[in-house]
């Protein structure tokens, strides 16, 4: 697969991006997997709920730590990758495509204006860590 | 238990030695140091059998003198949680040595292959018992093991369950460390009362319980052998618990897992975590603690389990290595959001477990299970003979069982205090007029014998 469109992140570094279907797929940012190193496990959202931006959707497991996964805009779960079941670790490899965590349907697209694009991201990330 | 024959010398061994040491026999040999050891005489010796097995030497040995330590002075019939089982001398040489004893926090994988190696054994051998997918490093007590239980089913529901159903014929002990374990949260137990004439859980009770929840998840908790010493028809209460939507979780609970060595485990009937007290297997009563909490699961739920577990992997030689897994659980990485507070386990207990179970064999595991069943059911049989009892349940039972005093006139405070006089442990108040009895390898024929005169005596 292939995830062509643009890139929006949370601080707490899950991003988020417009398919074909005009649905989401949401994942962990590059950052965020290097951070956590190799990762084993991954506990989903439930499927047909619905989140509030911010609310606890899962858990990435990873050889050192276990990491919470928000939502990051207000939205609803349609399907998950399941194939992070047996490759948990498509999510270090690939994190922006193969690596995805699940897919969603979002009520308010604004919300995801309110995100950081890429180029903010990356800046977000440079000063975190001066 | 004719599994393990020792054979320390064989005859030509022996031939030779009296060679050497210029004696023809036996009687030779020790007739020599005889005047050391003035309780001996020479014909003791020849009363000796060729093999005797261990609890039977000892007591051979305490009957010449009666000064001698005696450990089984009081017949002791009294279980309800902690059972009077016997423990090979073995077992105290072998966890006497100082790498189980006095070591602190023996866990870090580069000095501890020792104890994680028994770890990993004791948790093997439990899931063998248990019938579970996933056995952890052990937990306090049972009742510690049954509330962590509790919070785990509910951590597995995500939230849509507060609904604990707890059977009647659980330890009321285990019940009151539940009832603090959640003290502070919105978690509902309701009690499932027992059928009036077996003294099993009452399923239709039960049904009656579950229907209730609706929508939301819930728990149901019984204990295999109940707290009254009946076991419990899993094979009907299972389908019935796990046929409702969404699937409630079933606990199960045992003070006496050493029943399994006859009856079927809980994993055979499809329990999704088993909760026990593991204090029959190798430890003393200790006068109520410390004891042997046993903690296992299906699989699938292994990511919220509470404690420590052992794995085996390769180290850089690729040799076999044991090392604690899936500390992701734990409170010192995961802080606020571990799955339990418990961040250790009973090693030394769990330990002095996997060597008695070791000693025991899968075959004598089972021999002394059975054991067990035997002994209680003949005092039962022959309690119930001298018409001064009734039984109070008609459900089957292992090697514990509940009977109705019939002379009203003595109540069990008194029953129990008149046979302590005469040194017989006889059992526990379960109210003013029903007594819980148990019976282990440790009571002998004549034990039983004793008891049943000195019951006698008392009620008439």
């Amino acid at each position: 697969m292939a995830i062509n469109g643009e890139f929006y992140f949370a601080k707490s570094h899950e991003w988020i991006s417009k398919n074909a279907d005009d649905k989401f797929y949401i994942g962990i940012s590059d950052f965020a997997q290097s951070e956590l190193g190799d990762v084993v496990y991954v506990s989903f959202p439930e499927v047909g709920k619905v989140y509030e931006k911010g609310d606890k959707i899962g858990e990435i497991e990873s050889v050192k730590s276990v990491s919470e996964i928000y939502a990051p805009v207000s939205l609803k779960i349609i399907s998950v990758n399941s194939k992070l079941n047996d490759n948990p670790e498509l999510i270090n490899r690939q994190p922006y495509d193969a690596g995805f965590v699940a897919e969603a349907e979002v009520s308010d697209s604004s919300d995801v204006d309110g995100l950081m694009d890429k180029n903010a991201y990356e800046s977000f990330i440079t000063s975190i860590h001066e | 238990m004719n599994s393990f024959r020792y054979f320390p010398n064989s005859e030509k061994d022996i031939e030779r030695l009296y060679r050497i040491l210029e004696i023809k026999n036996k009687n030779e040999l020790f007739g020599r140091i005889m005047g050391d050891i003035p309780l001996i005489d020479e014909s003791l010796l020849e009363t000796l059998s060729s093999c005797m097995d261990e609890k039977t030497l000892y007591r051979f040995f305490s009957d010449i003198d009666s000064n001698l330590p005696d450990k089984n002075k009081f017949s002791i019939f009294a279980g309800g949680g902690i059972y009077n089982h016997f423990i090979p001398s073995a077992v105290d040489s072998l966890i006497s040595r100082s790498e189980f004893y006095t070591p602190y926090t023996p866990y870090q994988p580069e000095v501890s292959q020792g104890t994680l190696f028994a770890l990993f054994e004791f948790q093997s051998m439990i899931a063998e018992i248990s019938g579970m997918d996933v056995v952890n490093a052990s937990m306090y007590d049972g009742a510690e093991s049954l509330a962590e239980a509790v919070l785990m089913s509910i951590r597995l529901c995500k939230g849509n369950n507060n609904l604990i159903l707890i059977s009647e014929g659980v330890n009321p002990r285990f019940v009151s460390v539940v009832k603090t374990f959640i003290g502070d949260t919105d978690i509902k137990i309701e009690n499932v009362v027992l059928d009036d004439k077996t003294g099993r859980t009452n399923i239709e009770d039960l049904k009656f319980k579950l229907k209730s929840k609706g929508k939301n998840g819930a728990t149901v908790v019984v204990q295999q052998p109940n707290y009254f010493g009946v076991i419990e028809d899993l094979e009907e209460l299972e389908p019935v618990i796990h046929g409702f939507n969404p699937r409630p979780f079933l606990i199960v609970s045992s003070t006496e897992p050493y029943s399994f060595g006859v009856i079927s485990p809980p994993g055979f009937y499809n329990a999704d975590i088993f909760a026990g007290e593991g204090n029959s297997f190798g430890n003393y009563m200790n006068f109520g603690g410390p004891l042997l909490g046993l903690f296992g699961a299906k699989k699938e739920y292994v990511r919220q389990m509470p404690g420590r577990i052992v794995g085996k992997t390769k180290d850089s030689r690729n040799k076999d290595a044991y090392s604690f897994i899936l500390s992701t659980r734990e409170q010192h990485i995961r802080r606020g959001a571990a799955t339990s507070n418990i961040c250790t386990n009973s090693s030394l207990n769990a330990v002095r477990a996997a060597i008695y179970l070791s000693l025991c064999s899968k075959e004598g595991f089972s021999e002394i299970s059975l054991l067990n069943l035997k002994l209680s059911h003949i005092l039962k049989e022959k309690l119930l003979k001298t018409k001064l009892f009734k039984l109070l349940y008609s459900g089957d039972f292992f090697n514990e069982f509940s009977l109705r005093i019939l002379n009203s006139s003595v109540n069990v405070a008194k029953f129990i205090k008149e046979m302590a006089k005469r040194e017989i442990l006889a059992g526990i108040e379960i109210s003013e007029s029903d007594i819980l009895i148990s019976v282990t390898e440790n009571n002998s024929l004549s034990d039983i014998d004793g008891y049943i005169k000195n019951a006698k005596a008392v009620l008439t």
